[in-house]
């Protein structure tokens, strides 16, 4: 189940399965040689990061799956405001550290923890101000049971991205794993409540 | 009598047996331990981060070229063998020698790399598929010896070109694979030069006596000694294979001097010579190596190129006569030039301040003589342009200094670190002036008081309490008068020795004034002031003594480098370091220096901190620098200390930090202020590396506002001097300026919900 739960998370973050082999496809989404910042605060996110409040409150809460908007009259513009970010690492990172994320991703695979933990620090040289990298990393290192260190790139990439909620619900749930494996139920719990709180603004 | 006589002689003779079968007894054992203790004393190799290439690369194609020409790749009209590059344009045809790194094998490929937009646009492979990322071969930057001076890139026999192998046998020594350490009829040959000249002047050497011979190190002409050498080749050739004595012979034959350091083997003179290793010498090339033998020093083609070429060509017509190489070849070779690279160019220890970085911070983890002999190979961050920049910086800088200030020349020294802000890796290291002799380093060793670099603490320990103070709080720039616990009265003064009254808080440090800061210092409490070194990573926590605050505290440049290192990481703090990982001689991983990092000061706080460290270079201190950058948005601090002894400047932009330290080693006034010195060696060393720029508004939460920072107060477009001010949520003034239309209106809770 555990072990379910983080392929699940690490399945999110670099893009889900479906695009995991797609090669030669993807248009940058930053203009070169600028690195991205996934922050949503320093320009192109920005705007459209602040609605989410609207957003939580006339999602369709109850009834729906996460990631479902509520159907509209097709002639109707998008009645929900949406966050429009990067919501993983297919999203935001270039060609070169999506490479070295999927050799991690395929280290990783193989129990080889200390070379993913390699192929991702490769990949943050390239782009050191990326929250998703940050936060791979972060799980490679839980699943070392660095707890601490898992904790810390969890927080490097919440400041990052402070107001993504798709990097701010993984980074919680990373935190919330790492105290629970301390066996520090508050905190975890603690944790809980804010990816809980981030995963609402997703849409 | 005869009888007596006889028994005599044989107990002399015995003795004289006993006494020669004692001293081969203890030379055999000498020889052993030496043979013994070369072939397995590996020491471990210090590689420089490998250059990444991939779509997006700030890199040209003459930045890409250069990374290839330090690491000996060669331009050939074909690119086919491994080692070679042509470039064409904006196109740049590549075979990659290929790596084994510490997490993976890095494959030889045949490349095109296609550049535009500033940078690398895309990377093809042969077959036409797109290459996301590559990296080249690392370069060795250095290794780490046991005591003796010597250096040695050590290489197995199998690693050797048969035909250097062949060649070395043809030219020194032809019976080699028949006799048994001695070619009598060499000595023989030998014998009648020297009585004809009368004298010692000839060798006839074999291969296992020049062994010996490198390995005492001793190049005495007497028969006595030649005797001891026939003796010992002898016994080398009872215990050791042909196979060995010529590797070991490889690895110890002396072919060069490089300053202060004895050139032995030939994996370290074909770096040191063509700068690349060993397998992708050309025929002209082993056929000079192979000819220094005889002299290195009467045919060293730096010095005595015609010389040299004559040697080379006679070789290469003992390879021709003995069909090592084909006629046409021959010719071919003869024609080319030396090509022997331009000294202080070479491959190892050139770095000598990184070098013994990073043998520190192996000497925490590693005995002496694991280093020295198990053959490690040591991954670390170096940046072989960053240094380049680094060491220019500095030189130029100091020669530039000296002659607009007449201050004589050579007696200014300097320090350098330069590391990575978002990874904490030690980029670039310059020990002195003289960056490529291994001497005192700086960078590590010079403990000096760190003056105004100290501010920066003073000032985030005030904006950690984001209900006490902002960044427009007035504080008084007013006199000071501090009875010390001694007896003494400490009454610091400005720099301008002006008293500048209630100045904002940024303001007191973008001036650097000091009896603001010492005042605000007292204000937030000393021991608030001394925890921020160890929350920025300071290993040690200073004493929170009032003088803290002006920078009465010794640290090295490096030190420094740790404290504005973790400042420009907003304040997310990565202990700096120097290695990645270390391998083992089979080239297994044997342990990874993984990224750390470490809870510090409020994310908020820091951000605050480096928009008044951006006034120091906009209207402050370092404003002379301006003029360097194309970006204003970068954060430093000048610093001064008592006299003029030291001149410090430390800054960064969002991606590289450098600490600059300028002083006389004798401690002496260096007649510098932190702008006159050091700013101007870290503004030429930045504006190298086109740092980016640094996030002034929008990290940590911070809300830009409009303010008049002299009254602390709101300003709208009415207002003349206003600045747009980052504050902590809740934390930014309430009331208007007089200035401000809002003003008039009143400065109500209606008004306010307007704006401006």
């Amino acid at each position: 189940m555990k072990h379910f739960v983080t392929s699940l998370l690490l399945g999110l973050l670099l893009g889900g399965c479906g695009t995991l082999r797609q090669e030669g496809q993807r248009e940058p989404v930053w203009p070169y040689p600028e690195p991205p910042v996934v922050g949503d605060d320093s320009g192109a996110y920005g705007d459209r990061g602040r609605t989410r409040s609207s957003s939580r409150e006339t999602a369709p809460v109850e009834s729906r799956p996460w990631g479902e908007a509520e159907p509209l009259p097709p002639s109707e513009p998008e009645a929900i405001p949406s966050f429009s970010g990067p919501r993983n690492l297919r999203d935001v990172a270039g060609p070169a550290a999506i490479a070295l994320a999927d050799q991690a991703a395929a280290q990783r695979q193989q129990g080889d923890l200390q070379g993913a933990a390699a192929q991702l620090e490769r990949a943050l040289r390239i782009e050191p101000r990326n929250a998703f990298l940050w936060l791979l990393l972060g799980q490679i290192h839980l699943e070392q049971a660095d707890t601490d260190q898992a904790r810390q790139m969890a927080r490097r990439a919440r400041a990052l991205a402070s107001s993504n909620p798709y990097v701010l619900g993984p980074a919680w749930r990373i935190a919330e794993a790492a105290w629970r494996a301390e066996g520090n139920q508050a905190e975890a719990a603690e944790a809980a409540r804010a990816a809980e709180q981030a995963e609402l603004s997703q849409t | 009598m005869r009888h007596r006589l006889l028994v005599a002689g044989l107990v002399v003779l015995c003795l004289a047996a006993s006494a020669l079968a004692l001293y081969t007894f203890r030379l055999d054992a000498e020889l052993r331990a030496r043979f013994d203790g070369v072939r397995w004393a590996l020491p471990a190799q210090i590689y420089a981060a490998p250059l990444e290439l991939y779509a997006g690369k700030r890199l040209g194609p003459q930045d890409v070229v250069h990374e290839l020409r330090r690491i000996g790749y060669r331009t050939r009209s074909t690119v086919e063998r491994p080692g070679t590059y042509s470039l064409r344009g904006d196109s740049l045809e590549l075979a990659s020698r290929g790596f084994q790194f510490w997490d993976g094998v890095e494959p030889a490929r045949r490349v095109t790399i296609g550049f535009g937009d500033g940078g690398i646009r895309g990377i093809q492979s042969q077959d036409g598929g797109t290459v996301p990322i590559m990296r080249l071969d690392p370069m060795l930057i250095g290794s780490i010896f046991p005591k003796h001076g010597e250096d040695r890139v050590l290489v197995r026999l199998e690693d050797v070109p048969p035909l250097l192998i062949q060649t070395l046998i043809a030219v020194e020594d032809g019976d080699f694979y028949s006799h048994y350490g001695i070619d009598w009829s060499g000595i023989a040959r030998a014998a009648w030069a020297n009585v004809q000249a009368g004298g010692v002047v000839q060798g006839g050497s074999t291969i296992t006596q020049q062994l010996i011979k490198n390995f005492f190190l001793s190049s005495e002409r007497t028969w006595v000694r030649k005797a001891k050498e026939a003796l010992m080749a002898i016994l080398l050739e009872i215990h050791y294979s042909k196979e060995e004595i010529l590797e070991a012979y490889l690895n110890e034959v002396y072919l060069g001097q490089d300053g202060p350091r004895a050139v032995h083997g030939v994996g370290l003179a074909s770096v040191f010579y063509f700068g690349k290793p060993l397998s992708e010498l050309l025929p002209e090339e082993i056929a000079l190596l192979i000819g220094i033998v005889k002299g290195p020093s009467y045919y060293n083609p730096r010095r005595n190129p015609e010389r040299a070429l004559a040697r080379r060509n006679l070789v290469i017509n003992r390879m021709e006569e003995d069909q090592l190489i084909a006629p046409e070849e021959a010719r071919q070779a003869a024609e080319a030039d030396l090509g022997v690279r331009a000294r202080g160019d070479r491959g190892t220890s050139q770095y000598p301040a990184y070098v013994d970085l990073v043998r520190r911070q192996l000497q925490a983890q590693y005995r002496e003589e694991d280093l020295t002999s198990e053959g490690l190979r040591i991954f670390t961050a170096f940046d072989p342009r960053v240094q380049a920049v680094a060491e220019q910086a500095i030189r130029e800088g100091l020669d530039a200094i000296e002659r607009g200030r007449d201050i004589e020349s050579g007696t200014l020294e300097s320090a350098a670190v330069v590391t990575s802000v978002e990874t904490g890796e030690i980029l670039a290291l310059v020990g002195g002036r003289q960056a490529g002799y291994a001497g005192f380093n700086r960078a590590l060793d010079a403990k000096r008081p760190i003056g105004s670099l100290a501010k920066p603490l003073v000032y985030l320990a005030a904006l950690s309490e984001p209900e006490r103070y902002r960044l427009t709080t007035l504080i008084p720039d007013a006199p000071v008068r501090l009875d010390m616990p001694n007896g003494s009265v400490w009454m610091p003064e400005n720099y301008d020795q002006e008293l500048h009254g209630d100045v904002p808080i940024f303001e007191a440090l973008s001036k650097s004034y000091n009896l603001a800061t010492v005042h605000l210092a007292l204000d937030v409490g000393m021991q608030d002031v001394a925890r921020q070194y160890v929350l920025l990573g300071d290993d040690t926590k200073p004493a929170p003594l009032p003088s803290l605050a002006l920078g009465a505290v010794e640290r090295s440049p490096l030190e420094v480098a740790q404290l504005y290192n973790s400042i420009g990481a907003g304040g997310f703090v990565t202990p700096l370091q120097a290695i990645r990982d270390v391998q083992d001689r089979e080239g297994q991983p044997l342990e990874r220096f993984a990224r750390k990092l470490r809870g510090g000061p409020d994310a908020g706080a820091v951000s605050l901190l480096q928009w008044a460290m951006n006034r120091v270079m906009i209207d402050g201190t370092a404003r002379s620098a301006a003029r360097y950058f194309r970006s204003s948005a970068l954060a430093g601090k000048t610093g001064t200390t008592d006299e003029l002894r030291d001149s410090w400047f430390a800054g960064f932009g969002s991606d590289v930090q450098a600490t600059v330290w300028v002083g006389r080693d004798d401690n002496k006034p260096a007649a510098l202020t932190g702008a006159s010195g050091a700013l101007q060696l870290w503004a030429r060393l930045m504006a190298s590396l086109d740092p980016r720029p640094v996030d002034l508004y929008g990290a940590g939460g911070a809300e830009p506002t409009w303010v008049v920072p002299a009254m602390d107060a709101l300003a709208d477009t009415e207002c003349q001097d206003r600045v747009l001010v980052p504050y902590l949520p809740g934390s930014a003034p309430v009331e208007w300026a007089p200035c401000a239309r809002q003003a008039e209106q009143g400065n109500g809770f209606w008004e306010r919900l307007f704006g401006s």
